[in-house]
């Protein structure tokens, strides 16, 4: 195991860098693509109509998590997080941090191709075994790992504003369904309720840590932190705005029991006689976006792995984790149990990565600080 | 007799030997090594005319070679004898005639006697516009064989070849595979310094240089790099360079640049050509302009220029010299025709198969009562009908244009009509059929086309296979791998991705006054391509403050 | 290394292809149900009546056409357990495999619709190929019976009410429902639900009074003899209504327009009311909605709603001769229009807390919006309260147009 400096890794990684929209749009979808799960609906189920808010809250909650790992990368600019948590800590400890990563990335990474799989499965492939989908999947993944993070967030940008559209005309859509009072109460459960449900779910927007892997990449380093900050902004406001209007178009008791209520929203869009039934045409919507982020994770599961072994070139690992990813996807043996174990019980955990690492890091840092400046 | 003869005519029976065959037996790579010509003979003339006489004499094969004449005469002035060699049919006699043979023969008066023979021959006697002196045998044979004549004059070992270069050609004609309705209708045609001169004509640039190089072994083609100096980058140039000079050996015979082009670009297998070949010089020299390379060869019409972006599938010459909103309406139209001809077959495979739902009723009822009546699954008859498609256009083209209409006929009738009555197809295939190949026609490029034809098979397939899922899936992985192409070190999906906020001709084009830089991903050299104000009479319409984001200095 | 992979590639790829391509269904191998009705029967079983299009009949080609002659589409029954298994069922006598991706349209027989279609709800929302779309009737008698009716504007019984269901904007006598609202309906506290009632049309029918309101819907029919060979026509007869799961009671047509009107979905329709000034004749308007109704509640000790309600009134026949087309005879029959509209508001309304007890207006959402938690909510159980409380209704009409023509035309004579 040997540490890599910031030399190294950039005369590996071939000199292709991420431009600062692109790395947005990634982060963006990043953070979005559970909407196309059962997100909407474990909202509810928390806070009946404010379930909105819970997003809302847990997006701010998030921000100030986030502020921790922006100013670690704005005070150790062209290192990634591994590399920082290696030259605070230490390298056993380092490594340690790195494991720790490699163990979260790993969970989201099955957990989400099992959910997206099955969504597919569920809502317009009822006959398909999930292996097949889920190949297919892996053989995007495998594709857009070994040819590097660049490509994906060029593919990102490429797609971004057409996704944007697609959310826009969905949201657009509904609206002769929807029903602004069905918001109200407006606290929902209690505001104790509510907060308590947006702190430990602050998970929702965890992926955030992935700017930490790729921030290196980035050309303009200065705007590392905003990219963050803007991207987490964006998804903040998708988020909460596909939620409200998934509770407006179905009132609080339904959404919590709609399975994927996107979908349900997409099979509602009528214009006159022509254009019913037309919820085939958001399979591309879906399928792009669960792609990228599926991408984007894939690529922080090889990287920390890679990292923690002292694993220079990562491109031979990446056939193996994806075949891990696809045998760990299959452990729960239901779609409930997916659902169940993702959004209550591992998601618990999450926060504790992406934001306490970083937090914990950031403490150390400040304490290295005190002790250089009273020591010198 | 005669029946015997014929029995044996028809049955052979005596021996079943060939007519003839190349022997395997007769044939030892090792006893007969290739020869090489230039150890045989050295690199440089010698300055006895005799011996010169018998090395070119040796090299090009004479006599048996009846291709080469070589013509002795004494030139009168000088009181030495010279000789004249050719390829007969590639130089033009009565340049010969006139200008090379006179003057040397009759009209040299005079005493000139010295010892250089050559210099004198050069400055005084040999009236050619375009004359070189060497004593290199490699530029005496490329001279000859380009379709010059050298003149050897006994006591001097420099030969001086006269460009008297004239054989039949086609002249210049309107490009047949990329007319337009409003812009020059000058094409390229097979004669290199026709080409050059058609770009030249473009760009009255004194920085517009022409490197010629040749390539090939045996072809010792001409190629010609064209940049202008103080615009393109001169990494790319040399980047550009070094390509070609290391392939011009390695190689016997490069004659198209559709050749050249697998050998120096950087995916070679990919699906997505990666450099533009045109036969419009105002291409060209646009490209030039922009900071391009372009590249020309003998005996090809058409051009290359590198590198190129995904423009390759969407801009056309035309889009330029119409007005702004003109020009944007076919470019829209064109984007969407590209989807429709990458997507619309398989899009029907993938509603009729997979999500019936999204058909209206009454059509879904419709085409239901059609198919009854066919044998075939859906996708059989896609595919069928594809590849008839494919039979039809690729026999139109290389059809006998007497019999060419016919072939409309007899194509639409069969393909149309009458596999319909016959229910091998149903009605509504025919149209999408139809309706994809006229779109598929709208890409301004002839290799693009066929990224396009043959990925609407791979896309059927997939469609068939897994519906709008696997449309969507070839569209991502599509999409991935046009990402990591690179052109020269230039990204394909460049000015998208990566973005340069400044080069607005992407899918629209932007205004003609409203473009002040030169594409940023070439890294020209002179990056300001016009002013900001562009129109300077009209006041009112200042160009909009092209935002340049100060952070995007690279 | 290259060629390894791709062999690889192809073989993996040709031996998952070799089981065929799960989903793929061929166009002419479905058989797509236009209509599905569902009855109870004595032991909890449910008739299932599946109403499947013919192509070659339905479907318009070149060669053929639509030929007319016979059912357009094929009905057929079948009784199970559960919906599915109906289908299953129905696949051993039809060739065509049942599917509901071009449903448009549920019968619910009266049979379930009293029991309370709680036990079937679930089935109805759970299955993928069951859309909120759907179109939802309530069907007086069996809907099996209903079903066998044979459109005569239409080759295709199930685009025949579909488009019935939108003409309803012009007259607001029976709502719209899909699934979609059935079941928001359904599974809220603000609101009980309702559906259109369908009932066999028999053409010698009178036409109904608007002031006597009450049961005058699905009396017909009964008298006279069934005919099994003629096919069954049909007509919407008001609005089913539901406390909870099952159907307590019904609307006629007139009273369905006063539900459209509190519930906002009421557009246009036509209004006859008795002369004023001559009680043998009566004036006819064309009323259209000006503003949207409004509700305003507050709570006192028993729940207290202000209902107002805004309409634009336009004259269309006059029966004798009085010219009411100047400014004061519009002022004279607007408050005229606007009591007897009241009246009918105040019966409906009062009818729903009495007779149904059920709050099918939608009261209950202008009382949760002033709630702050869904507990409080909860606990409200506004469902007890609403037969008490107090409803005051305030009509706003406007004469706004009189057509083309001023004074009604009258003989010299």
């Amino acid at each position: 195991m040997h540490q890599t400096g910031t030399k190294e890794m950039m005369m590996m990684k071939n000199d292709m860098m991420i431009g600062h929209r692109e790395a947005l749009t990634l982060l963006v979808t990043l953070m979005s693509g559970q909407v196309f799960l059962s997100m909407p609906r474990n909202m509810a189920l928390l806070g009946d109509t404010a379930g909105w808010l819970i997003v809302l809250l847990s997006g701010i909650f998030s921000l100030i998590g986030y502020y921790f790992l922006a100013s670690l990368l704005k005070e150790y600019p062209g290192l990634d997080i591994l590399q920082i948590s290696q030259s605070l800590c230490g390298k056993y400890l380092g490594t340690l941090f790195s494991i720790i990563f490699f163990l979260f990335f790993l969970s989201i990474s099955s957990l989400m191709l099992r959910q997206f799989a099955e969504s597919f499965i569920i809502s317009i492939l009822p006959n398909t075994p999930i292996s097949i989908v889920c190949f297919f999947f892996l053989f995007l993944l495998v594709y857009g790992a070994i040819q590097g993070i660049e490509t994906l967030t060029r593919v990102a940008w490429f797609f971004g504003p057409y996704l944007l559209l697609a959310f826009i005309v969905t949201i657009g859509f509904s609206m002769p369904y929807a029903d602004l009072q069905l918001l109200l109460p407006i606290l929902g459960k209690g505001p104790l309720t509510l907060l308590k449900h947006s702190v430990f779910h602050i998970s929702l927007f965890s992926n955030v840590i992935l700017l930490g892997v790729i921030a290196p990449k980035i050309r303009e380093q200065d705007k590392v932190s905003r990219i963050g900050l803007y991207s987490l902004i964006l998804a903040i406001v998708i988020n909460t705005l596909v939620t409200a209007t998934v509770l407006i178009t179905f009132n609080y008791t339904s959404t919590s029991k709609l399975v994927f209520p996107i979908f349900q929203l997409t099979r509602l869009i009528t214009l006159g006689e022509f254009i019913q039934r037309t919820e085939a045409i958001f399979v591309f919507l879906w399928f792009f976006t669960a792609a990228i982020l599926m991408g984007g994770m894939f690529y922080g599961t090889v990287i920390s792995f890679s990292h923690s072994f002292g694993i220079t070139n990562y491109r031979p690992l990446v056939f193996a984790m994806a075949i891990l990813i696809f045998t760990i996807s299959l452990f729960p043996s239901s779609m409930t149990e997916t659902v169940d174990l993702d959004a209550f019980i591992v998601s618990k955990y999450y926060p504790l990565v992406t934001f306490g690492i970083p937090l914990l890091l950031w403490i150390v840092s400040r304490l290295k600080k005190k002790g250089i400046n009273t020591n010198g | 007799m005669k029946k015997t003869n014929i029995f044996r005519r028809l049955f052979q029976l005596t021996s079943k030997k060939p007519k003839f065959s190349l022997n395997a037996d007769s044939f030892d790579p090792s006893q007969n090594p290739p020869v090489d010509s230039e150890n045989e003979t050295g690199e440089y003339l010698t300055a006895n005319l005799a011996h010169n006489r018998k090395i070119l004499e040796s090299i090009f094969g004479l006599p048996v070679n009846k291709d080469v004449v070589i013509r002795d005469f004494t030139i009168a002035s000088l009181k030495k004898k010279a000789l004249l060699i050719y390829i007969d049919g590639l130089s033009d006699r009565n340049t010969q005639n006139f200008a090379v043979l006179q003057p040397l023969m009759l009209l040299s008066r005079g005493r000139l006697e010295t010892d250089e023979p050559i210099d004198i021959a050069y400055e005084r006697l040999v009236p050619g516009q375009q004359v070189e002196k060497s004593k290199k045998l490699e530029d005496v044979i490329n001279g000859i064989l380009d379709g010059s004549t050298a003149l050897l004059i006994d006591g001097s070992d420099e030969a001086i070849i006269i460009d008297t270069k004239g054989w039949e050609h086609r002249g210049v004609d309107r490009p047949t595979n990329e007319p337009v309705v409003r812009g020059p209708q000058e094409g390229f045609n097979e004669t290199f310094r026709a080409n050059t001169a058609s770009i030249r004509r473009y760009i009255k640039d004194p920085k517009l240089i022409t490197e010629i190089m040749r390539i090939g072994k045996r072809s010792r083609t001409l190629l010609a790099l064209l940049y202008i100096k103080d615009i393109a980058n001169p990494r790319l140039v040399k980047e550009v360079k070094r390509r070609i000079e290391s392939i011009s050996q390695t190689t016997d015979y490069i004659v198209e640049t559709g050749s050249l082009e697998e050998f120096i670009e950087d995916h070679p297998r990919s699906l997505v050509p990666q450099m533009l070949s045109t036969e419009r010089p105002d291409r060209v020299a646009a490209h030039l302009r922009e900071g391009y390379v372009a590249i020309v060869m003998a005996n090809s019409p058409f051009a290359l220029v590198l590198p190129t972006n995904f423009s390759i599938f969407l801009h056309a010459a035309e889009d330029y010299y119409l007005r702004w909103p003109f020009g944007n309406f076919i470019r829209l139209l064109r984007s969407i025709s590209i989807f429709i001809a990458l997507l619309l077959p398989s899009f029907y495979i993938a509603v009729v198969n997979y999500h019936q739902e999204m058909i209206p009723t009454d059509l879904m009822l419709a085409m239901t009562a059609a198919r009854e009546a066919v044998p075939f699954p859906a996708l059989v008859e896609i595919l069928f009908m594809e590849f008839s498609f494919e039979l039809i256009r690729e026999a139109g083209v290389r059809v006998p244009s007497i019999i060419g209409p016919t072939i409309g006929i007899v194509g639409a009738l069969i393909l149309g009509q009458a596999a319909v009555s016959a229910s091998i197809v149903s009605p509504i295939l025919i149209i999408i059929i139809a309706i994809t190949a006229l779109a598929s026609f709208v890409v301004p490029n002839y290799n693009a086309t066929f990224t396009i034809r043959i990925l609407r098979f791979l896309f059927i397939i997939l469609a068939g296979f897994l519906g709008f899922f696997g449309v969507s899936f070839g569209v991502f992985l599509m999409t991935l791998h046009i990402a990591n192409l690179n052109s020269f070190g230039i990204p394909f999906l460049t000015p998208i991705a990566p973005y340069h906020p400044e080069n607005k001709d992407r899918v629209i084009r932007p205004r003609a006054y409203d473009q002040p830089n030169r594409p940023v991903f070439l890294r020209p050299l002179d990056w300001i391509l016009q002013k900001d104000i562009s129109r300077p009479w009209d006041n009112s319409d200042a160009s909009d403050g092209n935002e340049r984001d100060d952070d995007d200095e690279e | 290394m290259g060629k390894k992979l791709f062999l690889t590639i192809v073989l993996i790829v040709f031996t998952i292809s070799a089981e065929g391509c799960w989903d793929r269904k061929e166009l002419e191998s479905m058989g797509l149900i236009q209509a599905l009705g569902l009855d109870l029967e004595e032991d909890k079983q449910i008739t299932v009546t599946a109403m499947i299009a013919i192509p070659s009949k339905l479907g318009a080609t070149a060669e053929g056409g639509g030929s007319s002659e016979g059912p357009g589409v094929l009905l057929i029954s079948m009784k199970a357990p559960s919906i599915y298994e109906a289908f299953n069922l129905m696949n051993t006598t039809v060739n065509l495999e049942v599917t509901l991706l071009q449903n448009q349209v549920l019968f619910i027989g009266e049979d379930m619709a009293k029991f309370g279609i709680s036990r079937w709800i679930d089935n109805l929302i759970r299955f993928r190929e069951m859309r909120r779309t759907l179109l939802i009737f309530i069907c007086k008698g069996k809907a099996a019976n209903l079903m066998k009716m044979q459109p005569k504007l239409d080759l295709n019984p199930a685009e025949h009410f579909r488009d019935l269901v939108m003409i309803s904007k012009r007259s607001g006598m029976f709502p719209m429902t899909n699934l979609h609202d059935f079941m928001r309906r359904y599974e809220s506290l603000t609101q009980e639900n309702y559906a259109p009632l369908l009932t066999e049309f028999k053409p010698q029918e009178i036409t109904e009074e608007p002031s006597q309101g009450g049961e005058s819907s699905g009396d017909e029919g009964e008298a006279k003899k069934p005919e099994e060979k003629k096919p069954v026509e049909i007509r919407i007869a008001g609005t089913a209504v539901f406390k909870g799961d099952r159907v307590v009671g019904h609307l006629d047509l007139y009273e369905t327009q006063v539900l459209q009107i509190i519930t906002n979905r009421f557009r246009e329709a036509f209004l006859t009311l008795p002369d004023p000034l001559d009680k043998n004749t009566k004036i006819a308007f064309r009323l259209t909605t000006a503003k949207p109704t409004r509700i305003k509640f507050t709570q006192k000790e028993i729940p207290h709603f202000t209902v107002d309600v805004w309409m634009e009134a336009s004259i269309v026949s006059i029966q004798n001769v009085i010219d009411y087309t100047t400014p004061a005879m519009e002022n004279f029959l607007r408050q005229k229009i606007a009591s007897a509209l009241k009246h009918r508001i105040e019966k409906v309304i009062h009818k729903a807390q009495t007779d149904f007890q059920a709050d099918i207006f939608g009261f209950g959402q202008k009382v949760r919006n002033t709630m702050l938690t869904t507990t409080d909510w909860e606990r409200y159980r506004w469902p007890k309260k609403f037969p008490k409380a107090n409803v005051s209704v305030n009509m706003h009409v406007y004469i706004r147009r009189v057509g083309v023509q001023f004074q009604p035309p009258k003989t010299q004579k």
